[in-house]
């Protein structure tokens, strides 16, 4: 009789879906600092720094695997399963995308042009600011928790939410411009350090299109219902 | 003769303290655990407003329930033979009692309520066949077990919808907490007080002491006035007592976690009004047939026994129910106070409604129900819905097995008397 309530109550994947944003986190934060790397052609640092990704996004991994396996159907939450498996899915892909962002920058030792270094540093900087508001998100669903969807809370983080959709069509703008100037620069580079440098933009590019994915899963998540 | 007669009538009280014995050592922990994991109350508190309330709603509103339980059941034609009834009773209890026992041990979600229910169905299969059970009202029982959970998942879910949208969603939430909370308290207040006059032995003394008769809309009336009244005294109390910190969250669970003290000593009341009805319900009737040597279509319970049942309750939660509550409460600490709240305040207008009406309803299924409202209205981060099927495991069984157990009972008995 008395254990209907002790397994009414199931494991909440709350607090652990903020765990896996800590790490994916800790993935972005090296972004700037192996775009500095790049740019001052410190390759070797750079390959050190991308162990410390690897295990990092492999940290990630594990922690995602355990948050599913906590998730069956028969488990009741505040907010669309469906949802929040795909928010987990895109917040792990965040460190997926930083992973890829360090493979890229070790195959080859990429030159990055005088006139493009500090532009490709500012769009770096501006795409991590859009992961660290959508991780900052996450806390938030916490306080929206509390509240049971208190109507200020969910109009708070739905501002928040459109000012990650600004924030990546700034990158955007940016990434625009840092190609276009690429193709300008003279002399020409070596079209393979082109390709690689393309492959660089594309990568912190993909690190702003996820954190407005999870921006627009978490308008999905508080508005529904 | 005479000898065997006491013997059975032992039988039976005994088997009645047992039944409400198990009621206060497991089902007063699903009514007491919430407000105590979520710290509103101590367990020692916990453990005085269950024995004190519990009482009291066994012994001033219980008997309206015991009527149905006892009788209701079973085809008025098939009560000719005084003997028959008296072992019936005696064995309904028993196997009610056994498989209650059972169940607790084997960890099922299996209701004291449905397990009696079942036991009467089987005590009427066993004098008159088929015939001898009267369907309608096992029908209408059983449909009362469903809508229960229902009716509690409904009032949570409206209760904390009401506590997000006026209070969580407010500019200055504890400030608008502290001018709903007396609203609260004037529902849970009428409601009591309403209960306690309309249709109770209670509330025939006090027709006599005051000479004016306690109809239904007058007991809904004082009901009303002593509301306004509590509503008032606690609008002063959270004037001057309650000072609200920095306004956040946290302040406005401190403000339910007051509440909840109200909540808690209203779920006892209605749970006791109408568990006590399974414990001696059956003894009542028996007891009837002691004296009288027969039985009408209504047992009165002798309010001795409502009292013998109540402190079987007591009993049980001061010798086994507080160890119960406790590690039931310190499990299901995610119940915050606005949650724990909210489903108090459903639970509690659940059962005590169902008691007036005479429906023999689960506390604990009820409960359940309740837990799931607020998780329907978002307020819990994750229920696990296995839990149901379990509960429809052990309806299913419930009332074959009880019903089947009581005729073995019986059988047993035969022997003997």
């Amino acid at each position: 009789m008395r254990t209907v309530f002790t397994r009414l109550f199931g494991q909440s994947p709350f607090g652990r879906i903020g765990e896996h944003m800590d790490r994916v986190q800790q993935c972005v934060d090296f972004v700037p600092r192996m775009i500095d790397l790049l740019i001052q052609g410190e390759f070797d640092e750079l390959e050190q720094m991308a162990k410390q990704v690897f295990k990092l996004e492999h940290d990630a991994d594990i922690v995602k695997g355990e948050i599913r396996d906590h998730l069956p159907k028969s488990i009741f939450l505040p907010v669309d399963r469906a949802d929040l498996l795909t928010y987990l899915k895109e917040q792990d892909a965040i460190a997926d995308a930083v992973e890829d962002l360090a493979v890229v920058l070790t195959i080859r030792a990429i030159r990055v042009p005088e006139p493009l270094q500090e532009d490709l540093r500012a769009f770096a900087a501006r795409s991590v600011d859009a992961c660290r508001l959508a991780g900052r998100l996450v806390r938030d669903i916490g306080t929206i928790l509390i509240s049971g969807f208190g109507q200020s809370d969910v109009e708070q983080v739905l501002e928040k939410v459109a000012n990650l959709g600004i924030i990546e069509w700034e990158t955007d703008k940016m990434q625009q411009k840092l190609v276009k100037k690429l193709f300008q620069v003279e002399p020409k580079p070596d079209p393979l350090n082109t390709i690689f440098l393309m492959k660089v933009f594309e990568q912190i590019d993909t690190l702003a299109d996820h954190a407005e994915n999870l921006g627009d899963l978490i308008r999905m998540m508080v508005s529904k219902g | 003769m005479e000898f065997s007669r006491l013997a059975l009538l032992a039988t039976a009280i005994a088997a009645g303290l047992y039944m409400a014995w198990n009621i206060g050592a497991n089902d007063v922990a699903n009514s007491m655990a919430t407000a105590v994991g979520a710290k509103a109350i101590s367990l020692r508190q916990a453990v005085l407003i269950a024995a004190v309330l519990e009482f009291s709603g066994a012994f001033f509103v219980g008997s309206h329930v015991t009527k149905t339980i006892a009788v209701g059941l079973v085809q008025s034609e098939a009560l000719s033979d005084p003997r028959t009834l008296m072992l019936g009773s005696v064995s309904a209890v028993l196997a009610a009692g056994l498989w209650v026992f059972l169940a607790t041990w084997k960890e099922m979600p299996v209701s004291t309520t449905h397990s009696i229910v079942g036991a009467m169905v089987g005590f009427g299969f066993l004098l008159g066949g088929v015939r001898g059970v009267v369907w309608g009202t096992v029908g209408k029982v059983v449909l009362s077990w469903i809508v229960s959970p229902m009716m509690g998942a409904m009032l949570s879910y409206f209760i904390f919808k009401i506590i997000v949208r006026s209070i969580f969603s407010a500019d200055d939430p504890v400030g608008r907490g502290q001018r709903l909370a007396p609203f609260f308290v004037m529902a849970a207040a009428w409601i009591i007080v309403a209960s306690l006059l309309a249709k109770t032995p209670f509330g025939k003394k006090v027709s006599g002491w005051t000479g004016v008769e306690v109809t239904l809309g007058r007991a809904i009336f004082v009901g009303f006035v002593a509301g306004v009244l509590s509503a008032l005294f606690s609008a002063l109390y959270f004037y001057l007592r309650v000072r609200a910190g920095r306004g956040g969250y946290a302040d406005v669970e401190m403000l339910f976690r007051r509440l909840q003290v109200l909540t808690s000593c209203y779920v006892a009341f209605a749970h006791g009004a109408n568990d006590v009805a399974n414990a001696v319900g059956p003894v009542a009737t028996f007891y009837t047939i002691f004296r009288e040597g027969s039985v009408g279509r209504f047992v009165e319970v002798p309010p001795a026994l409502l009292a013998l049942g109540g402190f079987g309750i007591s009993l049980g939660i001061a010798t086994w129910g507080y160890k119960v509550i406790n590690t039931l409460g310190s499990k299901i600490t995610v119940l915050t106070n606005t949650r724990g709240f909210s489903v108090d305040m459903a639970v509690a207008t659940t059962v005590l409604l169902a008691s007036k009406f005479g429906m023999p309803i689960s506390t604990t299924h009820t409960a359940v129900g309740a837990v799931i409202g607020v998780g329907l209205a978002r307020g819990i981060d994750a229920l696990n819905l296995d839990v149901l099927w379990s509960i429809g495991l052990s309806w299913l069984l419930t009332v074959p097995v009880a019903a089947l157990s009581c005729v073995l009972i019986y059988a047993v008995l035969t022997v003997f008397f």
